[in-house]
Formats: structure tokens, C-alpha cells, sequence
């Protein structure tokens, strides 16, 4: 099957508002850490090219190797933002949740896709946080 | 809500599931309620559909998704303390502390990683147990510590009637600003009676004491129409309606102070609200109660437990409240926390196992859920044109609140399984989210029911106590 990806990844901010920016990743290999898990399949609910929800085998390997760096990338792109906001008087930002989209199109075969959110990561201020 | 863009190069291999019944389903009776339970519509059952494999191929999705956060080479948040004596008490400099893995449900009951922009039958809070670098914070530069959890809309039960006013005019003036209600002072009057009934309700539901399952959050969705009618609900609104208001009244640790007087008279609610909440009182006890019994068959042994459990609620024409199913208009949620350092309440227990009748609501019922219900003798007291509310015995329902729990439960089951092979990251958390089958039993709730964004009847959380 043919692929062709876009090379993009959309990250929603919730609950956040003021944050407007880009930043290129650098795609090679992390320094340190365990390796990446090899080898298996893991099964995914997509969307076909009709629109309905349906149930695929995803290869892992890319995944695999770049997720860390898409977390990391969201990281050094919303930190230095969250730590610029000043707390405002009685209203104080406490958590913001990020949402990882990667853009991939399939060219081939029966799957068409577009935006695939991939996690979702939550920062917080507060020493007893909830999840949102 | 802006959005950001990263420029990055990323790409996932699929392969197309001509080989889907291999791929792990979740048992039949698990997701399919007896009311769609049409084999003609449905894919043929999996071959992966015993608990055991079903349970590895969890295993695999979480141990997967933890071994990839572990290689995330997180650096040490900040101190940044630039802005001077404006910080209270608990804060921390920011950081990243959840990752939330999403799995999403077919129809059919496929199951895995949610690559698509639905809402997630089951998600999994990672959270870092490893400690930053401790940090402290320069003396002086802390606000004193704050008095209480500060909810979005500070009314609780003892809030005055002058109180409540005070609190609900930024949310009057923004109406007004629109120009489009014609009476102004009529919106003003029906807004302040509805707010002020519903905190009177509230502060009746706050002596009961017959469960450790207590209702943390309520939200009210009210709507408003150009003459400046309240009327509860609102997830769709109707020609001639100006806004959806939300209110979300929180329990919270009010320091008791003297009460000011009123200065503005009650009054009189609206016709048909008194109704609503007599309702509504009713349904908050008589839910805490069951979850009580239903939570009392949790076996021991578990390291996760169940601790709060949200409810999407529903108003018939006549006033009456039920639980909604599919896509009813729901006139706002509930959510029951539990106070999970205490024992169960001893003694009540068998007692708590009252008789009666619950309502489930649905709105446009498909015709095979008329039939079904026809069939098996459901009865169904009230039959609008867009809506229909089912009589459903508290028996079944306390047996669907029982098997919710349970499957929840294997899934945290396999949270705790997992959470010791990531280094840095274990999941703190876990959320399922379940659908009200007419018969009272549960199911998984599908991404076809999410994806149209709507409320699920139930959502469980669970969260890890050896975390």
C-alpha cells in the first residue's frame, strides 16, 4: 500500500487561549533511553474513506520511533508559552490539555485518512492536579 | 480555543482489516444491547473474543503506549517566579503530568488506539510517578493558601438569594449585550427563581446521608428564548431560543460566615420547574443509594477503584427526570464522587435495595426499540412525539450498575498489569464510558454513538491506590 504523509502535526490547545506558533522537530534519533519497541501491530479505530469507523491493524515501528519526539516537540512549543502568562487577578490558568494530530494521507487501498489525533497531553501548575 | 501547528514528519503504516476478525473485539454482550441485538446488522462475532485474549491484546496497547512516553527525555520544569507575590500556595512551576491514551470501540466491538476525533470509550491517564527536582519557592513570594476550591460559579447551599444574584449578573449582562431578548426583567427574574430553586434542591439533597456516593458536581444546561423563558435542557436549541446557559454548582468547603441579608425576594419559580426538581431529588437519592449497593459487590484485591461516577440526566415533557440514552436532550449531568477512604455504611446496606422505577429517556427511538420494548412488556408512561421514557425496575438497574463496574474493572485490571514496565509512567486513571440498554443492562459505548458527539448514560472513574 502507498503512503504519502503531509508531514504535519496539528496540536489542539483546550482551554488555553494565546498561544499561536510553529517549530520544526529535528526527526533523528534520541539520545539515551530504552529502545523503541519493534516489531508489532497495534489495532486502531479509523475512519475509512466513507467516513465510517473502522477497525485496522497499525504498523508501530514509526510510531514508535517518534513519538518521544512529537511529545518532546509539543513540550519546548507550549512550555515556554504556559511559563510567559501571568497570573491575572481572582483567575489563574491551572491546566491546559494538548491534543497530538498527525496528518497522514494513504493513497492506496481502501483507507483514506486524514487527521489522526494521537494522545493527548495535559501540563498543570498545580500541585494536585486532576485530569480535565 | 487556538490551535497550534508543529511542523514535523510523521507517518503511521495501516494495513486494511481484511483480516479484521483477527483483531482483539471486546465480548458481544459487552457492547451490543439487547435492543439493537439484530445479527443481520451486525459484523460476524470476532474470533478474538474470549476475555483472555482480549486481555492481552490490552496489555499490548498500554504496554506499548508506556515503553514509548518512557523513552520521552523530559527535561526539569522551570522556577520562574518573575511575576513577583502572585502565586498561591500549590503551585509548581508548569509541567507535563498526564498522557492520555484513548481507545476507541466498533459497533461490532473492535477495539483499539482511537486514531480519529471522537470521544474515547476507554482512557487511560498516565501520569509520571518518578518526583522533578524538589524546588522551593523564595519566602514571601507565596499568596496565602486559598480558603476553598474555587468553583466556576460559587454557589452552594448557603448561598443567599442577594448572593446568588450577585453571582449570576455577569451571565445576565452577557445576554443582554446581545440585544435580542425583548424582557430583559423577565429574564432577570425567571433566571435568579430557576438558579434559586435549584440551589434549594441542592441543599436538600445535602443532608441525606444514605450513601458514601455524594454528589460532587451537578450542571444545569438552561436555555433561553426571546421573552426571557428559562426552560432546562438544551443541547439543541429551537428557533426562538437566544443562548444555553451552563451552571455547574460544585460541593465545596465553604468557610461559614455570617450571612447577609437578602435584599431581593424569591420569586416564584417558573411553572413546571418545581416539578423538575422534586424530580430530580428523588432520582439524586435514589442513583446514590444504588450505586452504594452496587459498589458494596467490588471485590477486594483490585488496585484500582471506582470513584467517581457521572450520569447524563433528562426531564420528561411532564416534569418527570430519567436517565438519557443515545442522543436525548439532556437537561445536564451528575456526578456522584465517592468517599473512598471510608468504610461502606454499615447496616443500611440491605435496606438500600429499595423497589421502585427509574426512566430512561430516549429521544427519536429507533422502531426496533419500540418493538423490543413492546415485546417484553416496557412499559413506556410517556410517549411525546420526539421523545420516550421506558419504565425500567431499580432491580435491573442496580444489576446494570454491578456489571458496569466490573467491566470497567477488567480493563483497570489491566492497567495495573502494565504499570510496571514503564520506568517513569504509570496510569493514575482510567475513564469508561457505558450506554443504558432499555432492559437496565449496560454496554460498552461504541465510537459510532461518541464520534456523533453525544453524552454516553454513564461514565465510571476509576483511579490507581497503589499509584
Amino acid at each position: 500500500m502507498g503512503m504519502k504523509t503531509s508531514g504535519q502535526v496539528l496540536v489542539l490547545c483546550l482551554a488555553f487561549a494565546g498561544i499561536s506558533t510553529a517549530a520544526q522537530a529535528d526527526l533523528g534519533p534520541l539520545p539515551g533511553g530504552p529502545p523503541a519497541p519493534t516489531g508489532d501491530s497495534i489495532p486502531a479505530i479509523v475512519l475509512d474513506k466513507d467516513g465510517q469507523p473502522t477497525q485496522v491493524s497499525m504498523s508501530s515501528q514509526i510510531s514508535a520511533d517518534h513519538l518521544p519526539q512529537w511529545i518532546a516537540t509539543v513540550n519546548d512549543s507550549v512550555l515556554p508559552i504556559l511559563d510567559k502568562i501571568p497570573p491575572s487577578r481572582g483567575w489563574m490558568l491551572r491546566t491546559v490539555a494538548v491534543g497530538m494530530t498527525v496528518q497522514v494521507e494513504v493513497d492506496a487501498g481502501k483507507f483514506d485518512i486524514g487527521f489522526l489525533p494521537r494522545g493527548r497531553l495535559v501540563y498543570t501548575n498545580n500541585k494536585t492536579p486532576t485530569w480535565p | 480555543m487556538n490551535t497550534l501547528l508543529v511542523g514535523l514528519v510523521g507517518c503511521l503504516l495501516l494495513t486494511p482489516a481484511a483480516h479484521a476478525l483477527d483483531l482483539p473485539h471486546v465480548p458481544k454482550n459487552w457492547v451490543v444491547l439487547p435492543e439493537d441485538d439484530s445479527s443481520a446488522h451486525l459484523p460476524q462475532a470476532a474470533a478474538l473474543s474470549n476475555n483472555a485474549d482480549l486481555g492481552s491484546a490490552v496489555d499490548h496497547m498500554l504496554a506499548y503506549e508506556g515503553k514509548n512516553i518512557d523513552r520521552f527525555a523530559e527535561p526539569p520544569p522551570s522556577l520562574d517566579l518573575s511575576f513577583g507575590k502572585l502565586y498561591p500556595k500549590d503551585w509548581t512551576p508548569w509541567r507535563l503530568e498526564f498522557y492520555i491514551q484513548d481507545l476507541a470501540l466498533t459497533a461490532s466491538g473492535g477495539i483499539g488506539i482511537l486514531e480519529m476525533n471522537a470521544n474515547a470509550t476507554l482512557g487511560f491517564a498516565w501520569r509520571r510517578h518518578h518526583k522533578y527536582p524538589s524546588f522551593t519557592q523564595p519566602a514571601g513570594n507565596a499568596l496565602p493558601p486559598l480558603p476553598e476550591e474555587q468553583p466556576s460559579l460559587p454557589i452552594d447551599s448557603d448561598a443567599s438569594t442577594a448572593e446568588i444574584a450577585r453571582e449570576i449578573e455577569p451571565t445576565l449582562q452577557a445576554l443582554f449585550a446581545t440585544g435580542k431578548i425583548k424582557d430583559v426583567a423577565e429574564a432577570r427574574k425567571n433566571l435568579l427563581s430557576s438558579v434559586s430553586l435549584i440551589q434549594n434542591v441542592l441543599s436538600t439533597i445535602d443532608t441525606e446521608g444514605h450513601s458514601n456516593w455524594y454528589v460532587s458536581i451537578i450542571r444545569f444546561d438552561l436555555t433561553v428564548d426571546l421573552s426571557g423563558k428559562i426552560s432546562f435542557g438544551g443541547s439543541s436549541l429551537k428557533f426562538g431560543d437566544i443562548s444555553r446557559i451552563r451552571f455547574d454548582f460544585r460541593r465545596i468547603a465553604r468557610i461559614k460566615q455570617p450571612k447577609p441579608s437578602p435584599t431581593l425576594p424569591l420569586p416564584n419559580p417558573p411553572t413546571g420547574i418545581s416539578k423538575v426538581a422534586l424530580s430530580l431529588k428523588e432520582f439524586i437519592i435514589s442513583v446514590s443509594e444504588d450505586l452504594e449497593s452496587a459498589a458494596n459487590t467490588e471485590m477486594p484485591g483490585h488496585d484500582f477503584k471506582a470513584y467517581q461516577f457521572r450520569v447524563g440526566f433528562g426531564a420528561t415533557q411532564g416534569g418527570k427526570i430519567g436517565f438519557v440514552k443515545g442522543n436525548v436532550t439532556a437537561v445536564g449531568q451528575i456526578h456522584f464522587g465517592r468517599k473512598v477512604v471510608k468504610p461502606p455504611v454499615d447496616g443500611a446496606v440491605a435496606s438500600l435495595k429499595k423497589p421502585g422505577i427509574f426512566l430512561i429517556l430516549e429521544n427519536h427511538p429507533a422502531p426496533a426499540h419500540l418493538e423490543f420494548a413492546a415485546k417484553n412488556k416496557i412499559k413506556m408512561p410517556e410517549v411525546a412525539q420526539d421523545q420516550v421514557a421506558y419504565e425500567v425496575p431499580r432491580d435491573l438497574i442496580r444489576e446494570g450498575l454491578v456489571n458496569a463496574l466490573k467491566i470497567g474493572m477488567f480493563f483497570a485490571d489491566r492497567a495495573a498489569g502494565v504499570s510496571g514496565l514503564s520506568q517513569n509512567w504509570k496510569v493514575y486513571d482510567m475513564r469508561t464510558q457505558l450506554d443504558l440498554s432499555l432492559t437496565g443492562g449496560v454496554g460498552l459505548a461504541t465510537i459510532n454513538v461518541l464520534a456523533k458527539g453525544f453524552q454516553s448514560s454513564f461514565e465510571i472513574d476509576y483511579f490507581n491506590e497503589k499509584f
